[in-house]
């Protein structure tokens, strides 16, 4: 006597109105272990298609579940939206710490453990926009933008420009050849939960006359406000870096890099030579990377899951 | 318009001006082996005068070079063994550039990617647990934890009797010590 859990999840996630799909990822290793290393190894590689895979299966079995409100009329673009589903991996046969990460385990489907010390508030991230082009007023959707747009969000609502936006390169109108006039259309793009958090390592993994060390968590869609500041948490994910696009967006620019533009003119004006200067003013900034997690699955240390 | 033919490197070369250019025209020698030509009733031909020296002119074995002054000489030298090309026969060997929908949005095609979609996929539909195995699962932690409190037991009673006995021996010396105050 079996049951496909899967399968079974998948007719919960729709009961419940849920997006995420639980794999164990101890039952990926018992049936298909060249499955299971690939994933593991080249996880964020492989995190578009797994992605599809599941919606694969959701249309198959649910398919009035993939549309946000198949109900709704043709012409109400907001609501005829797809979901966007996901997948989180959980009971990885290792955990590590966060001074085991390196170069090597970027990309890799991992978890870590660690005490979470600073919760952000949960904002709308951007994951696929939609644009109107000012001149034709054609429509480009889908145009991915992970990572660029959840510190000014409330700019776009005031109607303020940003540039850290991924606009279209070019309107696909062969006429047109827009570059720069776009329109963001918020109906129409599509949005997820977003939070970022703070850990740090646990106290027991600290080496003797270390301090500890510290690395920002992402988490997305149904993760979002299940660690609390204090928790001893497991995340699953993967390690990355990204660029600091916040750095941008301030007026004055990075502060280290206003530093060291301040001592450049400075020096170049003891020398009495004349540098090429005004680059700030043109726009022209450094652009910063930083690392971080972007997890799948959060649950407390001790299995229980928050 | 007159067309001169010499043969060169196994192949029988055309040379017709045009306009202010001498175009080459290069025949497989093989084909002309259907209309030979007889030496003896042509006249021979008029001696070259070439307004470009001949190591000027292109080779006749550089293949790219030969098919575009071919294209050339369809217009200006229509050569009987030569089959004549469609009007549209340029279009369509011109190579299309794919089209893309919308440039910003790259067509991911990677097969490993593929392949691992179709797994999964196919593991989630078809991944099975047993309960049977689940009940037996269950027994088997339920066993080992019997094992260890069993094991545990020793120790755990050997822990409870000094507590007790302490407690036995602070309540004794209190009451001791409340007998001599």
């Amino acid at each position: 006597m079996g049951e496909h859990i899967y399968i079974d999840q998948i007719h919960t996630m729709r009961e419940y109105e849920l997006t995420t799909l639980y794999v164990d990822f101890g039952h990926l290793l018992q049936s298909d272990d060249v499955l299971a290393d690939a994933i593991q190894k080249q996880y964020y590689r492989f995190l578009p298609f797994l992605r599809r895979a599941l919606w694969n299966l959701v249309a198959e079995h649910e398919p009035d579940y993939l549309k946000i409100n198949p109900t709704a009329a043709t012409t109400d673009s907001a609501n005829l939206q797809s979901r966007e589903f996901n997948v989180a991996f959980y009971h990885l046969p290792l955990v590590s710490g966060i001074r085991d990460l390196r170069t090597e385990k970027i990309g890799t489907l991992m978890s870590i453990s660690g005490t979470v010390t600073r919760t952000s508030e949960v904002r709308p991230e951007l994951l696929y926009g939609s644009f109107t082009c000012e001149i034709c007023n054609g429509t480009v959707n889908d145009v991915e933008q992970q990572f660029k747009y959840t510190e000014v969000r409330s700019r776009i609502l005031l109607g303020v420009p940003c540039p850290q936006i991924l606009q279209p390169s070019l309107c696909p109108n062969p006429t047109c050849g827009n570059r720069v006039a776009w329109q963001l259309q918020i109906d129409s793009s599509k949005f997820t939960d977003w939070q970022k958090v703070r850990i740090q390592e646990n106290p027991s993994e600290i080496p003797t006359g270390s301090m500890p060390r510290s690395l920002d968590v992402i988490l997305r869609g149904e993760m979002v406000e299940r660690a609390k500041a204090g928790d001893k948490c497991v995340f699953t994910g993967t390690f990355i870096v990204i660029p600091d696009v916040s750095q941008l967006g301030l007026p004055g620019g990075n502060k280290a890099e206003i530093q060291r533009e301040a001592f450049r003119s400075g020096a170049a004006a003891g020398a009495g030579g004349s540098g090429v200067t005004g680059l700030k003013s043109l726009g022209v900034r450094d652009l910063q990377y930083k690392t971080a997690f972007l997890a799948c699955m959060v649950h407390d240390a001790d299995g229980r899951v928050s | 318009m007159t067309t001169y033919y010499y043969e060169s490197r196994g192949h029988i070369v055309a040379v017709g001006p045009t306009l202010k250019q001498v175009q080459f025209s290069v025949i497989n020698a093989s084909s002309r082996i259907t209309s030979p030509m007889n030496s003896d009733q042509l006249s021979s031909p008029p001696p070259f005068e070439l307004s470009l020296p001949i190591s000027a002119a292109s080779e006749p074995d550089s293949l790219p070079r030969t098919q575009t002054l071919q294209r050339r000489t369809t217009d200006a030298l229509t050569l009987d063994d030569v089959p004549s090309e469609a009007p549209g026969t340029v279009k369509a060997k011109r190579k299309k550039r794919p089209k893309i929908q919308n440039s910003d949005i790259p067509l991911v095609k990677d097969a490993v990617g593929e392949s691992v979609a179709d797994t999964f996929e196919n593991f989630l539909r078809t991944c099975v647990i047993c309960t049977d195995d689940m009940q037996c699962t269950l027994n088997d932690h339920v066993d080992s934890l019997r094992q260890l409190i069993l094991r545990l037991h020793p120790v755990l009673m050997r822990c409870y009797k000094t507590s007790l006995w302490a407690s036995t021996y602070t309540s004794i010396k209190f009451t001791q010590c409340g007998s001599t105050s």
